[in-house]
């Protein structure tokens, strides 16, 4: 059921403060190397319980529920597939059979890791739950993709808007359903926000060097493997259009990430009649993003803490919940959370899931 | 002691005031005008590790949730005393500032001494025949993008391959840890010589008919060969994960930017090891140029020759994945007059 009714808009409230979460940050850091890397697995748990903690939301705060023996089990099973995988593919009639295996392996790994992730999640004690399938997940995340590509991605938006109403459609926080729907133009014009940075920046970076490009053909060299002598001024103008390449693409990126996350938010209903609502401004976004990098890199790191709370308040200013009646209704069990292995494949992987939460 | 809060029941939304009243080693829980909610021993809550200054938050038997901004009140009951050190640990004090130094040395050994054994273990896992698969694989490539077939007749190969058996003839056992084959190729990128992973080494034609000089040549193929049995490329390749998966695992997720910045960024800074690399192979080759009785200035004399032909490197050493010719030439002529000297 999903009615509409008066809709009272609610903000998401984000209490952490830089210098708290630096102490928790270095502490992570330092057992994290003093232990070899094991020590990250509660690393990420005592960071995630310190950003969910501190999510307020009508009164009722966020929670995160896993615990680090979990993740850290996930971790090495994955470390171990890996490499038992690279193994294998090296045995030329293996890898076909490796690669048909993995097709099968990676929907599965994704609906575990959006699960997993759901169940240990809660807000007012009410936690959340994931109910997509290996088959859908293969179409959205792996066949409808392909597809697009042949389309020259062209028809990428429909792609994207069918994965992410598999992602939050599948979502419940108890036993109410979220559900995500929005119209195709919103989606194409991102696209061409993307296309539109990208190209503005490249034509940026190689304006008047399209002469040099030519005459590079002429002097080219290897960067892959170890060239002895040769004429490198290509050099120069390699490292310039790498540059260029990912300057548009890490900006482009964020316009893109941006406007998404603005149209998810907007397109996302909670049953009970709630809706999710996002006002963030593009240029703002890009703004925290890049001069966060800026304050990271200049401080080696040590600006990373504040940081991530910066972006995580301005995430919050711009995010809002329009509440049909009160949020008292939300109903739902504690349910077997699984393995955390579909979650260590992600995050190995650094794939973004990109939950409504 | 008493302790205000509120009360969420188990998997419901719904939240009220309450109080937690404890007696010793057993607690009352009172709702508005006091009714009785819950009661029973202590022992019985589940308080969750203390995080920053987020409410505290006791998980009663039932599953219901209390929590209370009281923090000092609800840590003193808290049983789980390794939690709160670590709590404690992370608050903002002045003793901060000797976690961040510790951090800072214990990265920096990481990052001097680990990412190298982890490099090492790499490529001693590496089974011969995946790096000569590439080798292959990438030969090809170039052959259907840059590279032609060789001009050079077949004595002209013949002598060339003689000399090159010579150098590898003269690798001591230890060094003798990859097959190595000698190719012939032409192409757009003048005199030149690569060698890859695999042990496959490609001269141009260009630089063989530089001049007349086997010594010269032998001191360049002596180059390319102290690249393979030093396993340069491949180093360079896990440097550049190595450091990724590393700094991936401890700092976290890094933000929109950082992250492909990462990635990307860290090929560039592959580029000082990568003059290290220049420096051995050239020490390699005199040495081995030595051994299997070549002039061993016979790379020197290559490096004259570029330059007479005016193909220095136009970048500023910081930009270059090669150092400066005079740089090199300088290194060799003084490994030769140590060599003398002995």
């Amino acid at each position: 059921m999903y009615h509409s009714g008066s809709l009272r808009p609610q903000r998401v409230l984000f209490h952490g403060n830089a210098r708290e979460y630096f102490g928790i940050w270095i502490v992570n850091l330092l057992l994290s190397i003093l232990t070899l890397g094991i020590y990250s697995a509660w690393a990420k748990v005592r960071t995630n319980k310190y950003f969910y903690q501190n999510t307020e939301l009508a009164g009722r705060r966020f929670d995160y529920h896993a615990t680090g023996m979990r993740i850290l089990i996930g971790r090495i099973i994955i470390v171990v597939g890996f490499i038992v995988f690279q193994i294998l593919s090296l045995v030329p009639l293996l890898l076909a059979v490796v690669a048909i295996g993995f097709l099968f392996l990676f929907p599965w790994l994704i609906t575990r890791s959006l699960r997993f992730n759901a169940r240990v999640t809660s807000w007012a004690n009410v936690r959340f739950n994931f109910d997509g399938g290996p088959l859908q997940a293969f179409l959205v995340y792996l066949l409808y993709p392909l597809l697009s590509a042949l389309t020259l991605y062209l028809a990428y938006p429909f792609a994207d808007r069918a994965r992410r109403r598999f992602v939050i459609g599948h979502h419940l926080i108890g036993r109410s359903r979220l559900r995500f729907d929005s119209g195709i133009g919103q989606f194409y014009a991102a696209l061409l926000a993307f296309v539109g940075v990208v190209l503005v920046i490249l034509a940026l970076t190689f304006a008047g060097t399209i002469q040099t490009f030519v005459l590079m053909f002429n002097t080219v060299d290897f960067g892959a493997v170890d060239s002895f002598e040769g004429i490198e001024s290509f050099i120069g103008l390699l490292v310039r259009a790498y540059i260029g390449t990912i300057a548009a693409l890490v900006l482009g990126g964020m316009v893109y990430a941006a406007i998404m996350r603005n149209i998810i938010y907007r397109g996302t209903r909670i049953e009970g009649g709630h809706a999710l609502h996002s006002s963030m401004p593009v240029a703002g976004y890009v703004w925290v993003g890049l001069s966060n990098a800026l304050a990271i890199f200049a401080t080696l790191g040590l600006m990373l803490p504040w940081a991530k709370v910066r972006m995580a308040r301005f995430l919050a200013a711009h995010t809002q919940v329009m509440i049909a009646g009160d949020l008292d209704d939300f109903i739902g069990d504690i349910l077997p959370e699984g393995g955390a292995l579909g979650d260590a494949y992600t995050d190995m992987e650094a794939i973004d899931l990109g939950l409504p939460v | 002691m008493t302790i205000e809060g509120r009360l969420t029941y188990a998997g419901s939304s719904r939240v009220q005031e309450a109080t937690l009243v404890c007696h010793g080693e057993s607690y009352e829980l009172l709702g508005p005008d006091a009714t009785p909610l819950a009661a029973g021993p202590v022992s019985g809550l589940r308080f969750a590790a203390p995080v920053g200054r987020t409410p505290r938050r006791v998980t009663l038997p039932d599953g219901a949730l209390f929590e209370t901004d009281q923090m000092d009140a609800v840590d003193a009951l808290n049983p789980a005393r390794n939690t709160l050190h670590l709590h404690r640990a992370e608050a903002f004090r002045p003793r901060l500032a000797g976690f961040v130094l510790a951090t800072i040395g214990a990265a920096w050994v990481v990052w001097r001494y680990g990412v190298g054994l982890l490099v090492a273990v790499a490529v001693w896992l590496t089974p011969p025949n995946l790096a000569r698969v590439l080798d292959d694989q990438t030969l090809r490539s170039f052959d259907r993008f840059v590279l032609e077939p060789t001009t050079l007749s077949t004595a002209e190969q013949a002598a060339l391959q003689d000399d090159f058996t010579r150098l590898v003839a003269a690798l001591s056992p230890s060094e003798a840890h990859t097959p190595l084959r000698l190719k012939f190729r032409t192409g757009p990128m003048g005199p030149n010589a690569f060698a890859m992973p695999g042990g496959t080494v490609v001269l141009t034609d260009e630089l063989v008919r530089l001049s007349d000089d086997p010594d010269m040549v032998a001191g360049v193929m002596g180059h390319e060969i102290g690249h393979v049995i030093h396993r340069h490329s491949l180093q360079q390749i896990y440097r550049a994960l190595g450091i990724y998966a590393v700094v991936g695992f401890l700092a976290g997720d890094t933000g929109p930017v950082l992250e492909s910045l990462l990635l990307e960024g860290n090929l560039l800074l592959q580029l000082a090891y990568s003059r290290e690399h220049e420096f051995e192979a050239d020490a390699f080759a005199v040495d081995l140029a030595q051994r299997a009785g070549f002039d061993p200035h016979g790379l020197v004399r290559f490096f004259d020759h570029l330059t007479d032909m005016g193909l220095t490197d136009p970048l500023p050493s910081w930009g270059s994945t090669h150092p400066s010719h005079e740089r090199r030439v300088e290194a060799i002529r003084e490994q030769i007059h140590g060599i003398g000297a002995r």
